[in-house]
């Protein structure tokens, strides 16, 4: 009976498996039994059809007009920028966040002035900043993406130019809206960080006093910087605009010596701000130091600068591979050495000075002995006649902290008959003294990072003595900063409330060189006329020399105005374009977008030409409807291509057409 | 290099016709003289070298050089083979009946480059139609229909 | 005694079990075939030749096209080939995200395979299932770059973009909803004893032959080699998740239907893996230029892709364009086996077993 039951089952083995994988599923709850029941959103990054958010007209978007203009708003509005991933990348790299886009609009329209004001609104001293800036803005440049940045520092310097030429002092529109107000401010030091708070200051109406310990103003840019580099009439335009707010500057008083900070107080100065900048060189304990022919970085540039006949040898060396230590030796090259060697401790790659600058000073002969200290001075009868130094095999430690180790042994001797000291500076603060603010043991100031207040109410510091070694714009940046705590402080206002960090470089990216050689010409940018080593090197004639008006629109028109969702005729789209789908001319002088036409019908979605748009006005917009119209439609120009409030401006016809 | 043993072995063997020898970590890279591909490519499968990946060429305009890409499993090694062929004689052996995959591959590379191998047991073009002129990969192909695109950087 | 003839039978090339345009003469005896000889390029359009007049960013959208339904596989191969030429460096996250879409990007195109596999033996449910749960997929896919095919996500030094705030919680939803679901088609295609009348024992293919025969990727291991690229030389950083590689035992259809299953399974670990240890950071590297200019050189830089070694060939000669772009497409291979394995089979199988190969055409013509 088994057996036949089992042969029974055998034969029917497959339908009774079934059978039971059936009734499994039958008495299990189904899994594969949900449909969808709602149609899904699209996603929003969709790659539907192209479309033009709109094209670059007069008055293009300026960061500081859509701010507000005012200090205090226009930080805030920086970082909402950021954070929204819109913010051109040189405003942010630029320490005081300058409106570079905003400039170079103005200057291709050719609203020079309105430039100026713009640029002087966080940049005060245009003029001498468009000459000596560092620019890391340029850097960044979008452009430089493409091909080569756009050259912001020159415009600044174009503008600059443009504005002394009509010799207005002061920004009449500013000087009618200034509101008075009675509460008085004492400045120390007119330095760019100095000057910086006193402008934002002036223009609320503050009585704003400068005090300078010179017989000039302009801190360690008329001290300092070379002539070669900045003419001083520059700086004095740029610094007497300041005073055409109604600042006063009173130089020759040392603060500490001919007044005290109690003095000022006394005198019913509200609120004080100390910036003294970095103004003793610093010099290096080793043998030999006090011969004669040993000389000081800060003492002799400012003697150098102010045409007093200084005392050098023929054969000079410099220790230092900063930029100050750069620029003493080219200086000393001026007025009357006919050799001059460089001593640094960094290996060339790692020199502090900045490259173009290492460049020209090799240009103009100077030697570079890198990796080398010093060890001693040699003398012979009171006078040097050489430096001897040992090698340094390492400058940094591994936590990337200046911390120096040497090659005792091997040593060399440099010959010379001057040593110029150029390691570095430090801060004079004898003013404190007799007063609450207190320094810490490496008689630094202490104070606070985000307020700048130091340990005294109502005292305040920026520039140098806060950042420590840094550069022109960095100081005007912390200049800002400190008045923004002052007018709080003045008006019994909160100094935390809302306070952002500088933005940090590191958000952005530098570009790679681009490789220039299959570029067109009329891509690249000028290049600014130099002078000549011949014409240069034996007086202080500036050495490069500013655009013309045509050369700095045509460079103006090459910015890309980044996210201002205005297209600006860059062509980078087309070119980047596998199909070849997208043509679009500029008007021949360059001003507007002459031609925008895109091929619906060859383009297959791939996204990369509005990822390539700077502007961010060519987007893939979630439509795909339009690839069922009429054929001649997904050939669309610059009229159709625009986009209203309400959508396309294609879409109100949208009831005439039929389905194809 | 892992296995110095085989190369070696290769190298004893085959000195003469390797006309450059290169090896990064598991990666070799040999380049021999056309004549003794069929030889060689015997051994290698012998010690080894079991598994065919892809044979193509490089037209280089005054030559053509054809790259064979083997692996070997057992010793975690990849080699690449390259065979020099002057434009002028742009023959060489197959080696389908070495490894059964080079069939396809040297059919392709006979359509696109015009390669001729010989002893192939089906060389037919593969991927363009059998009444195709030319040889599209070539450096030297021209057609009229071809649209030539802008030079935009 | 009768006297038979051999009869010849044209397939394809539109057929809808060919998967795509292919072409098959074959040879019957009765219904047994003698010989198959298989006919491509129909869908050839000189993708390699047309990439020597592109510039290597525009080549990304075009290694889309081959492989259609794993296009970021494609992604990831030419990047990485370009990458190693010019030696970028791709940021952590960036690899990640690669890593969990790729992988999302294997299990999407497993479901096709399995799915279609089932169909082709009459199993109507689990194709109709396994588009249903790709769907959610290409979703997930559509969300992170826009498009539902053609991808074009990938670019040198890391992604085009970063993923949306939503995407880890959907992903992570999509794990705990597909995990069961394999379980349900293990139950109701493998274990389905028609479907294993149909495929076991059927189209085997011997380690001999797909060795030799270039083979790669699930019909490799389906015939027990154990080998995969992820495991053998990690691109990438694959070498940092923990995934097992199933190996087949006989080399038939089954075990290579099985492979896929089981692999979709391992994916599915590696994207849990890979979104419970995403870092943050930029998700493309700095400083890639606009116009890549590798210097000259050559590279070859296989990765597993869905179907296996997909590679880019690329030589450079220091300009803007690649002077030789060839793509070593694993499709290509496995399809050639395709007159071994046929061979002395039932007219019916051959659907099958060509299934089982999982050929798409846009890779194998280019
Ligand atoms: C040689 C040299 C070259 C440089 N080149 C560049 C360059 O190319 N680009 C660039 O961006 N930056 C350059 N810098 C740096 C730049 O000059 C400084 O970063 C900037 O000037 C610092 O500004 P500050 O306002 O903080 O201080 P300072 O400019 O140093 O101003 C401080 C002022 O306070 C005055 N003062 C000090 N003590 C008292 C007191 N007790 N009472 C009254 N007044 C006092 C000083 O006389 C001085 O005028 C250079 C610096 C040097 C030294
Ligand atoms: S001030 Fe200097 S850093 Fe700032 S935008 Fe001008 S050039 Fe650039």
């Amino acid at each position: 009976m088994l057996k036949k039951f089992w042969k029974f089952f055998e034969a029917f083995q497959s339908i009774f498996i079934g059978m039971g994988i059936t009734f499994k599923y039958l008495t299990s709850k189904a899994v594969t039994f949900q449909y969808p029941d709602q149609k899904r959103p699209i996603s929003l990054r969709w790659r539907g059809l192209l479309a033009l958010k709109g094209f670059m007209g007069e008055t293009p978007h300026q960061l500081l007009r859509e701010s507000g203009a005012e200090p205090q708003t226009y930080k805030a509005y920086v970082h909402k920028r950021l954070k929204e991933d819109t913010l051109p990348h040189c405003t942010g790299a630029c320490p005081a966040n300058v409106d570079v886009s905003g400039q170079n609009a103005l200057v291709a329209e050719g609203k020079y002035l309105e430039a100026f004001e713009i640029v002087q609104e966080r940049n005060i001293l245009p003029g001498v900043l468009g000459r000596i800036c560092h620019h890391p803005c340029e850097g960044r440049c979008r452009r430089g993406y493409y091909d080569e940045p756009v050259s912001i520092k020159f415009l600044h310097r174009f503008i600059a130019e443009e504005a002394r030429k009509t010799r207005r002092k002061n920004n009449p529109k500013l000087k009618r809206e200034l509101k008075k107000r009675e509460e008085k401010v004492a400045i120390i030091g007119s330095g760019p960080s100095g000057l910086a708070a006193a402008f934002d200051l002036a223009k609320e109406g503050y009585q704003v006093t400068i005090f300078e310990k010179q017989k000039f103003p302009g801190g360690m840019l008329a001290i300092g910087v070379p002539l070669y580099r900045l003419p001083r009439d520059v700086l004095l335009f740029d610094i007497e605009r300041v005073k055409g707010l109604g600042v006063e500057i009173r130089t020759g008083v040392e603060v500490g010596k001919d007044l005290t900070i109690k003095d000022l107080k006394k005198q019913g100065f509200k609120a004080i701000l100390i910036a003294v900048g970095l103004q003793v060189s610093r010099s290096l304990p080793i043998p030999g130091i006090d011969l004669d022919g040993v000389l000081l970085a800060v003492p002799f540039l400012k003697a150098v600068n102010s045409g007093e006949k200084v005392k050098i040898g023929k054969d000079v060396i410099v220790i230092g591979g900063g930029n100050v230590a750069v620029d003493v030796a080219r200086c000393a090259r001026r007025v009357g050495a006919e050799k001059v060697k460089m001593v640094c401790l960094e290996a060339r790659h790692e020199m502090p000075a900045f490259p173009w600058e290492i460049e020209e000073s090799l240009e103009e002969g100077i030697e570079i002995h890198c990796s080398w200290g010093p060890k001693q001075i040699l003398g012979k009868d009171g006078r040097v006649v050489g430096l001897e130094v040992k090698e340094c095999t390492a400058v940094f430690d591994a936590q990337g902290r200046f911390a120096p180790t040497f090659c005792e042994e091997h040593t060399k001797v440099v010959e010379g008959d001057t040593v110029i000291l150029a390691i570095g500076q430090a801060s004079d603060l004898s003013l404190v003294e007799g007063t609450e603010i207190k320094l810490n043991e490496r008689r630094q100031l202490i104070f606070d990072k985000v307020t700048l207040e130091t340990t005294e109410t109502g005292v305040f510091a920026c520039g140098e003595v806060t950042t420590g070694p840094s550069t022109a714009i960095g100081s005007i940046a912390t200049g800002h900063e400190a008045a923004i705590s002052i007018s709080r402080f003045l008006r019994g206002e909160d100094l935390r409330k809302g306070r952002l960090p500088a933005i940090n470089l590191e958000e952005f990216e530098e570009y790679p060189q681009v490789d220039l050689e299959d570029i067109e010409e009329e891509r690249l940018r000028p290049r600014p006329v130099k002078l000549s080593v011949e014409e240069r090197i034996d007086n202080f004639k500036e050495i490069e020399l500013g655009f013309k008006e045509k050369v700095a629109v045509k460079e103006a028109l090459r910015c890309l105005r980044c996210y201002s969702e205005k297209c600006v005729g860059c062509t980078f789209c087309a070119r980047t374009c596998p199909d070849f789908c997208i043509e679009v001319e500029r008007t021949r002088d360059g001003k507007r977008v002459a031609k925008y036409q895109i091929e619906m019908g060859k383009c297959m979605f791939c996204g990369l030409c509005s990822e390539q748009c700077p502007t961010r006005s060519l987007v893939m917009t979630p439509q795909h409807e339009l690839a069922f119209y009429q054929k001649e439609l997904l050939e669309y120009d610059k009229e159709k291509l625009l986009r209203s409030e309400k959508g396309y401006a294609f879409k109100e016809k949208e009831k005439e057409r039929k389905y194809a | 290099m892992k296995n110095p043993q085989f190369i070696k072995e290769i190298k004893k063997k085959f000195g003469k016709v390797i006309l450059d020898f290169k090896s990064y970590n598991d990666e070799i890279i040999l380049t021999i003289d056309k004549t003794s591909l069929l030889p060689l490519a015997k051994e290698l499968k012998k010690i080894g070298f079991e598994y065919f990946s892809f044979v193509t060429a490089v037209d280089y305009q005054e030559r053509i050089i054809l790259v064979y890409r083997l692996s070997s499993f057992k010793d975690k090694v990849n080699l690449i083979l390259k065979a020099i062929l002057p434009l002028s004689d742009l023959k060489i052996d197959s080696v389908s009946s070495i490894w059964g995959g080079a069939n396809w591959h040297e059919r392709e590379v006979f359509d696109l480059f015009g390669v001729v191998f010989d002893h192939h047991p089906d060389l037919r073009r593969i991927l363009l139609p059998e009444n195709w002129s030319g040889h599209p990969l070539r450096k030297d192909y021209r057609d009229e229909d071809v649209v030539k695109r802008k030079e935009y950087f | 005694m009768i006297r038979t003839e051999e009869l010849q039978l044209n397939m394809g090339p539109q057929h809808p079990s060919t998967h795509g345009v292919l072409r098959i003469v074959l040879r019957l005896d009765g219904e047994v075939i003698v010989e198959a000889i298989p006919h491509i390029g129909y869908l050839h359009r000189g993708i390699e030749k047309i990439a020597e007049n592109r510039t290597y960013t525009q080549v990304i959208p075009l290694t889309d096209r081959l492989d259609y339904v794993s296009s970021m596989m494609n992604n990831f191969a030419y990047v990485l080939a370009v990458e190693e030429l010019m030696g970028i460096e791709v940021p952590e996250r960036a690899s990640f995200i690669r890593i969990i879409m790729a992988e999302l990007q294997r299990i999407a195109s497993h479901l096709i395979a399995f799915g279609t596999g089932g169909l082709d033996a009459g199993a109507m449910t689990v194709f109709l299932y396994c588009f249903r749960e790709r769907e959610r997929i290409l979703e997930l896919f559509e969300m992170v770059c826009g498009a539902r095919l053609t991808y074009n996500y990938f670019r040198f030094g890391g992604v085009s973009q970063d993923f949306p705030k939503e995407f880890a919680e959907s992903a992570r939803n999509f794990i705990k909803y597909m995990r069961p679901k394999l379980d349900e088609y293990e139950d109701l295609l493998l274990n389905n004893y028609i479907f294993q009348k149909r495929t076991k024992g059927v189209g085997v293919l011997k380690k001999k032959d797909a060795l030799s025969y270039g083979a790669s990727g699930p019909v490799l291991r389906g015939s027990g080699i154990k080998r995969d690229i992820r495991k053998e030389k990690p691109y990438s950083l694959y070498d940092r998740f923990d995934f097992e590689i199933p190996v087949g035992k006989n080399g038939d259809t089954w075990d290579r239907t099985w492979v896929r299953l089981e692999e979709m399974r391992q994916s599915l670990n590696i994207v849990e893996q890979a979104l419970d240890g995403l870092p943050s950071g930029k998700v493309k590297a700095w400083g890639v230029p606009r116009m890549i200019k590798p210097p000259p050189g050559e590279v070859y830089r296989p990765i597993e892709s869905t179907r296996g070694e997909l590679g880019f060939y690329i030589v450079s000669d220091g300009s803007a364009r690649p002077y030789r772009m060839k793509v070593r497409s694993p499709a290509f291979s496995n399809l050639s086996l395709i007159p071994v394995v046929i061979k002395g089979h039932q007219i019916a199988d051959v659907v099958v077993i060509l299934g089982s190969l999982d050929p798409v055409f846009g890779e194998v013509d280019r």
